[in-house]
């Protein structure tokens, strides 16, 4: 039964075992004297339809979530926390040593990996990326996506290891691939760097945060962080949901690392298109 | 001649105990009874669909043994290991905008055998206790259910 004045909360549910973090989350909150009530959807475009329509109170967006809100919203949201590990990312452009591939401007005319059309740090980031440099996507290189479970924003990985198989395979000659990733990737043996190389990096952008409305009482804003940031990493029973979700602490929201994002979309008129 | 009355109906209760558990009473016998479909690493009861699985896994032990009685067939060891898949399981979790059903749509796995009776004659141990297995018979009409036989020495 929902508790009475609960802070609603909605995430994207991209695997069953993300019901496993929110177990915890909603147990610790509720411990803390602050109930919450989880709502899951299979796509972001549906938490923001919620989060717009005030069905949820606070939304775990995507950085494309964050960008979707704000455009929504006339850039009213307010980003309320983030993880450690959500800031200064960057996407690599990974190649092969002996591609032939030596600057970004060796891409001209050559097949670039991508993840899902969705995916800020697999697609969207990168294609800007790319233009900066002078390339424009299906002009100057031909964009080869990996359209994994689209509608979750990349937070599935497939896309980018489908893509990294394809540079791998020869059938393209870059490949994208967030930063964490492809360090996890060379930690665990997925990818081997004798064979394969970092060709150039996005500049550092910011990944998810939790979002709500201007709204949003501030005093449920503020007894929602003030658990959050209760959180520690050296509690074991905090920490297998922190290693679940991938942080070692929540931060304070910034809305600073979606500059480049915000661009990609409208360079890449993402919405207009529905994503196509 | 009337015909025997063969109408019997087995019986549970079922009780919430709180905190995502209930406990089933049959009989003398009672079990606890975790969530409808857990995906921890450990709870401290078994899952409604575990339940599920294990009742069909017991029911195909016993029912191979009971055959294998019948012929006078020693076995030595014999040990069911069953997998259970759900159509969509964030279906189950309440995942909005998910499509498909919570019922399952795949059971797999291995009866393995241990006996010196030939193969041909524990295959039609298993074939025949197949077609007497209350659970086989249920599921296999709403799952695809795949069980492989292996003769173990």
């Amino acid at each position: 039964m929902p508790a009475a004045n609960a802070i609603v909360v909605g995430a994207v549910m991209y695997d069953p075992k993300v019901s496993l973090i929110w177990d915890i989350i909603k147990g610790f909150f509720e411990q803390q004297g602050c109930s919450i009530d989880c709502v899951f959807f299979s796509t972001y475009e549906l938490q923001v339809d919620a989060l717009v329509e005030g069905r949820i109170e606070v939304a775990w967006n995507s950085p494309l979530a964050w960008v979707d809100a704000q455009r929504r919203t006339g850039g009213t949201c307010r980003a309320l926390a983030m993880r450690d590990t959500d800031r200064d990312r960057v996407t690599h452009l990974i190649v092969r040593r002996d591609g032939g591939v030596r600057g970004i401007k060796d891409l001209r005319g050559k097949t670039v990996a991508l993840g899902a059309r969705d995916s800020p740090q697999a697609t969207l980031l990168p294609v800007h990326h790319l233009r900066q440099h002078g390339l424009v996507a299906n002009h100057d290189f031909v964009p080869q996506r990996h359209d994994v479970l689209v509608g979750k924003h990349g937070d599935h990985i497939g896309g980018e290891r489908d893509a990294m198989a394809s540079l791998e395979a020869g059938d393209s000659e870059a490949a994208a691939v967030l930063d964490l990733n492809w360090a996890a990737w060379q930690a665990d043996g997925t990818v081997d760097p004798n064979r394969l190389g970092i060709l150039s990096s996005t500049a550092e952008f910011d990944h998810c945060n939790f979002t709500v409305l201007d709204r949003f009482p501030g005093d449920r804003a503020r007894r929602w962080t003030d658990v959050l940031f209760r959180m520690r990493y050296d509690n074991p029973a905090h920490r297998e949901m922190m290693d679940l979700e991938g942080l070692k602490a929540w931060l304070p929201g910034r809305t600073s690392g979606y500059v480049a994002l915000a661009e990609a979309t409208e360079e890449q008129r993402f919405f207009d298109q529905s994503g196509a | 001649m009337p015909l025997p009355d063969v109408d019997h109906a087995w019986t549970v209760r079922v009780r919430w105990t709180g905190d995502r558990g209930a406990q089933a009473y049959a009989r003398a016998q009672s079990f606890g009874v975790g969530a409808q479909a857990s995906l921890r690493e450990s709870d401290p009861a078994p899952s409604a669909i575990e339940y599920l699985l294990g009742a069909l896994g017991g029911d195909l032990a016993c029912g191979f043994h009971r055959e294998a009685s019948a012929q006078s067939i020693p076995i030595h060891g014999l040990e069911v290991s069953l997998a259970g898949r759900l159509d969509n399981v964030l279906v189950h979790l309440g995942v909005v905008g998910e499509h498909g059903h919570v019922g399952l749509t795949s059971i797999t796995g291995t009866i393995y055998v241990n006996s010196d009776a030939d193969e041909t004659t524990i295959e039609a141990l298993w074939k025949a206790t197949l077609a007497r297995s209350p659970l086989f018979t249920t599921l296999s009409r709403s799952a695809e259910v795949s069980i492989s036989l292996r003769v173990v020495s």
